[in-house]
């Protein structure tokens, strides 16, 4: 156990814990983007930065992916931790001035104009690649990659053209931090503009509300090795159906 | 196309995921670009997902996923070159081979590049063909390199 000191408060943790996981259990709010539980932390978007002091060193680190390796105080709070993050605002706003999550964020913490003027592009992606990271690590399908480099880097889909592989579950649409991804479900259709891929919907057996695409149901048929009546109804008559029984 | 040489760069490489850089050095070095059809070939042979592959081809500058021609002629437009001329050479490669940068010649003879310093100011203006450098260029003396390569 290593002793740890955050914004004042005092607790232990087990190694390898990460400073996120324990600002979460003590309730101290640290801003993130690019972090989701359920994907292995990247550290992309730096939002996450705090200044801490591990053997008499100061140093700043990203907080979702730091594991504690031994005794540390943390601090949230800092004038070098609100510089950096304004300046991180700073950029993510001059790079997407259109998202409501970076617009949310930068007014909490104090960033009103960029100084960088930036062509404007309308586009919320902040290239933290979490949609790539879903799509491999929680699909599980490997369907869009990042491309390019420096400011030309993007996620897409191999030679931007339609997937074969993509089952248009829409897991990256809903991972995405900055809702940088449309899908539009329309006339019994699913399409990913980002992605260039189309799909068919299917609707429930017993209502007929579309609830899901036909790869994707096939995909998940593979997957689970079997039928299966979660593959036939919508989670509504689902949950209708287990509750009559 | 021919994937069997792949096939064999592949081999010689023990099929491992981790040397994806070096194997798509070997396809670049036999067709000259990254052909579609290879890299789908590689992902499926290596089971890397095709997004991972095409992330590493268009991450470096060195891969081209669109054909190249024969002779890869890189003008250099460094600063010591710039200042020696290099726009004077770059304006007669142009005229000369009718195209503009990152063009092929419609016989896919040349394909024309800027690069900016190969590091061999000393003797700027520079071109560089195929790894090789040719400096101290004049106009003519430019024309007279891409002549030589213009048959072979
Ligand atoms: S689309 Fe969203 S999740 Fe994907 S890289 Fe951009 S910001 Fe991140
Ligand atoms: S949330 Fe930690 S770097 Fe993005």
């Amino acid at each position: 156990m290593y002793k740890v000191k955050i914004d004042g408060i005092e607790t232990e943790v087990n190694p390898g814990t990460t400073i996120l996981s324990v600002a979460n259990q003590e309730f101290v709010e640290i801003p993130t983007l690019c972090y989701n539980e359920n994907v292995e932390p990247r550290g992309a978007c730096r939002m996450c930065t705090v200044e801490v002091e591990v053997w008499g060193r100061k140093r700043l680190v990203t907080a979702c992916n730091y594991p504690i390796q031994a005794d540390i105080v943390i601090d949230t709070q800092s004038e070098r931790v609100k510089k950096l993050r304004r300046l991180i605002l700073e950029v993510l706003l001059a790079r997407t001035p259109d998202s409501p999550r970076i617009k949310e964020l930068a007014e909490k913490y104090g960033v009103k104009q960029p100084r960088f003027n930036l062509e404007k592009t309308h586009d919320n992606c902040i290239v933290c690649g979490l949609c790539v990271q879903a799509c491999k690590d929680i699909v599980g399908v490997s369907a869009i990659g990042l491309s390019e480099r420096g400011i030309f880097r993007k996620p897409i889909t191999p030679y931007e053209e339609s997937s074969h592989t993509c089952i248009g579950c829409g897991s990256c649409v809903y991972i995405c931090p900055t809702d940088a991804i449309s899908m539009v479900d329309k006339d019994g259709k699913r399409y990913f503009e980002r992605w260039k891929t189309e799909f068919k919907l299917v609707g429930c057996e017993s209502c007929g509300t579309h609830f899901a695409t036909d790869v994707q149901i096939e995909y998940f048929k593979k997957v689970m090795g079997k039928d299966d009546p979660s593959l036939h109804f919508c989670p509504n008559c689902l949950v209708l159906k287990e509750t009559k029984k | 196309m021919d994937l069997t040489k792949v096939d064999k760069i592949l081999t010689n490489h023990k099929n491992d995921k981790a040397m994806l850089v070096a194997i798509l050095q070997d396809v670049q070095d036999e067709f000259r670009y990254l052909p579609k059809e290879v890299l789908n070939h590689i992902s499926k042979s290596l089971n890397i997902p095709l997004p991972e592959i095409y992330d590493v081809s268009t991450f470096y500058k060195a891969f081209s996923l669109k054909p190249r021609g024969k002779h890869i002629c890189s003008i250099c437009m460094g600063t010591a070159c710039h200042v020696r001329g290099a726009p004077v050479i770059l304006e007669t490669a142009k005229t000369h081979l009718k195209i503009e940068p990152g063009q092929n010649t419609p016989n896919m003879q040349y394909t024309l590049n800027t690069v900016n310093c190969v590091g061999a100011c000393a003797v700027g203006p520079v071109i560089q063909v195929d790894g090789s450098l040719y400096g101290n260029l004049t106009s003519m003396k430019t024309i007279q390199l891409l002549k030589k390569f213009e048959k072979d």
